[in-house]
């Protein structure tokens, strides 16, 4: 087949496009003036510094990283449970009823998902804060984990916990040492998401925090309030974060048809 | 398993889905429905559809929720304009070795918050912006020229937020096509457009309808977009409900009432999908009888 060089120049063109604005972000956070403002003038390391030691970006970088870690593992455990459970579940439609309901965050809008999640908690009685934060990234990244997880089960040879059954293995010994380390790439995989997913999350740590701000919420919160270069530092900083947890993700899993932030 | 260990098991994630996924939305339903929340204390609550009917009242409500179904629907139709001709490039074009680095060069943006791609647009446009210094080096614009807070910056973002949801299922459908389809079209003597026409679109159709629905859904919930590149003049419903919810305002049963609309709005665009491809769309598994 002839090479279609327009649509080569397309795909270029669309990296380009979609990487710019970023790049922009990380150049300018090197301009040493007070303003953001073309042309730049002098570059240098100066906000870094500055962001290094703003204590709001300190604690927000803390708690950031922390409900990127906590969801993510309740994420993982919640995702394969129901993905392993929804395969003992016999009727179809149950079973249907039963996956249609876990997947049920993926299709909620986000900022329906964010309210709905803000007034459960104060229904149950929680206050804003870390902990209804890390519930609800936890509820959004669910999902991923019941799709790799249990994509990943399909594929597990019907014979080898048969096999390990009738070595004489009990049924949690052979969950151990046949069918988890096959889940392994899945599980890791699915973390990994998770763990990007909460990251990068705005909308729920907005209505679910409390006093401390995420990263994107103090960074969303002074963009608001005016443009301080400092901002560009602590955006670039967040920026590699996020492009070396994406990059590990995806060389933990094979591109599918469901990745990272798509499903937002 | 023993059946009582059998039945803890399913139990426990059959509750996890009951209590964290149904149960927010159901618990937004119950106080759309509320007169006042919280309520006087000690008293039982008060149920009406008060909420509801201020919904049709106001013009300003109704206005946004109509510009928020129409900026998701440019920017669904926009996604798909431009996402179809990469993900066909890159799942078609590229040799097989270096199409997992030619994908990944193409999400690696998207990996990124969304509170940033915005940052980066405008950084991009505002009046001191790296668009505006362009154009003043080039001398086409002497004074800066306005390209933040309208409806077409706006569409701009929400392209920006949610294009992924329309190039994975793209992809996914592109890449799942048989190869030789396309070549037995070629060699029946069908030109390009003919065979895009009548062989890659319809086989690829599903892909399609899946991405235009996540991509919508997406869509709908995009608060930043509107909000950071935004204006008084493009006030969309996630905006519009964000502002019920912010502090003292009291006015929780309206928020959650039209928190509850757009749910219902992008619930029958789901269910209307879903229930297209038997309708209307081919079968996208090849088949024998052709």
């Amino acid at each position: 087949m002839r090479a279609h060089s327009w649509l080569a120049g397309l795909y270029w063109a669309a990296v380009t496009i979609s990487a710019l604005p970023l790049g922009l972000i990380a150049l300018t956070s090197l301009a040493q003036g007070s303003i953001v403002s073309f042309p730049l003038g002098p570059l240098g390391l100066h906000w870094y510094a500055t962001a290094i030691h703003d204590p709001g970006f300190r604690s927000a970088f803390g708690l950031s990283v922390m409900l990127a870690a906590a969801s993510a593992v309740l994420a993982v455990v919640a995702g394969s449970w129901i993905a392993l459970a929804a395969g003992l579940v016999t009727r179809r439609w149950l079973r249907l009823v039963f996956l249609g309901g876990a997947l049920l965050p993926l299709v909620t809008p986000g900022i329906v998902h964010a309210v709905a999640l803000r007034i459960s908690i104060a229904v149950i009685g929680l206050a804003p804060g870390p902990i209804a934060i890390l519930l609800g990234h936890a509820i959004h990244a669910t999902p991923y984990a019941v799709i790799m997880v249990g994509a990943r089960r399909a594929t597990l040879p019907v014979g080898q916990v048969e096999a390990a059954r009738t070595l004489g293995a009990d049924p949690i010994a052979a969950f151990i040492h046949v069918v988890l380390p096959w889940l392994r790439p899945a599980l890791f995989g699915a973390g990994g998401l998770a763990a990007l997913s909460s990251f990068d999350d705005f909308i729920r740590s907005f209505f679910l925090g409390g006093y401390n701000p995420t990263l994107p919420v103090l960074i969303f919160g002074r963009l608001r309030s005016g443009l301080t270069p400092e901002i560009n530092a602590i955006s670039t900083i967040v920026l590699l974060i996020a492009c070396l947890v994406g990059a590990a993700v995806e060389r933990l899993r094979p591109i599918s048809g469901i990745s990272a932030s798509a499903l937002g | 398993m023993t059946g009582c260990l059998r039945t803890l098991f399913v139990a426990v994630p059959v509750l996890w889905v009951a209590l964290a996924n149904a149960g927010p939305l159901l618990a937004m339903l119950r106080i759309s429905l509320m007169q006042v929340y919280p309520g006087p204390p000690g008293a039982a609550p008060a149920f009406s559809l008060d909420a509801y009917a201020s919904f049709w009242q106001e013009a300003g409500y109704r206005a946004s929720l109509l510009r928020s179904l129409g900026l998701a629907a440019a920017s669904t139709a926009v996604s798909l304009i431009l996402a179809y001709p990469l993900a066909y490039y890159v799942a078609r074009h590229v040799p097989p070795a270096r199409r997992g680095r030619r994908l990944m060069l193409l999400i690696a943006p998207f990996w990124t918050s969304e509170v940033l791609r915005m940052f980066a647009l405008v950084l991009l446009l505002s009046n001191r912006g790296a668009l505006n210094f362009v154009l003043r080096w080039l001398g086409l614009s002497e004074t800066p020229v306005h390209l933040l807070y309208g409806t077409g910056t706006v569409l701009a973002g929400m392209v920006y937020t949610v294009f992924l949801s329309m190039l994975l299922p793209l992809y996914a459908a592109v890449d799942r096509m048989p190869a030789h389809v396309l070549d037995a079209a070629a060699t029946l003597g069908a030109g390009a457009w003919r065979r895009f026409w009548r062989v890659t679109l319809p086989l690829t159709a599903r892909g399609v309808a899946s991405g235009a629905v996540l991509t919508y859904l997406s869509a709908l919930g995009v608060f930043t977009a509107a909000a950071l590149l935004g204006g008084v003049s493009t006030l969309v419903f996630a905006t519009t409900i964000a502002d019920l919810f912010g502090a003292a305002s009291g006015r929780w049963p309206l928020g959650a009432a039209f928190g509850f609309i757009l749910l219902t709005i992008s619930t029958a665009c789901v269910a209307g999908v879903a229930a297209l491809p038997a309708l209307f769309v081919p079968d996208d598994r090849p088949r024998r009888d052709t």
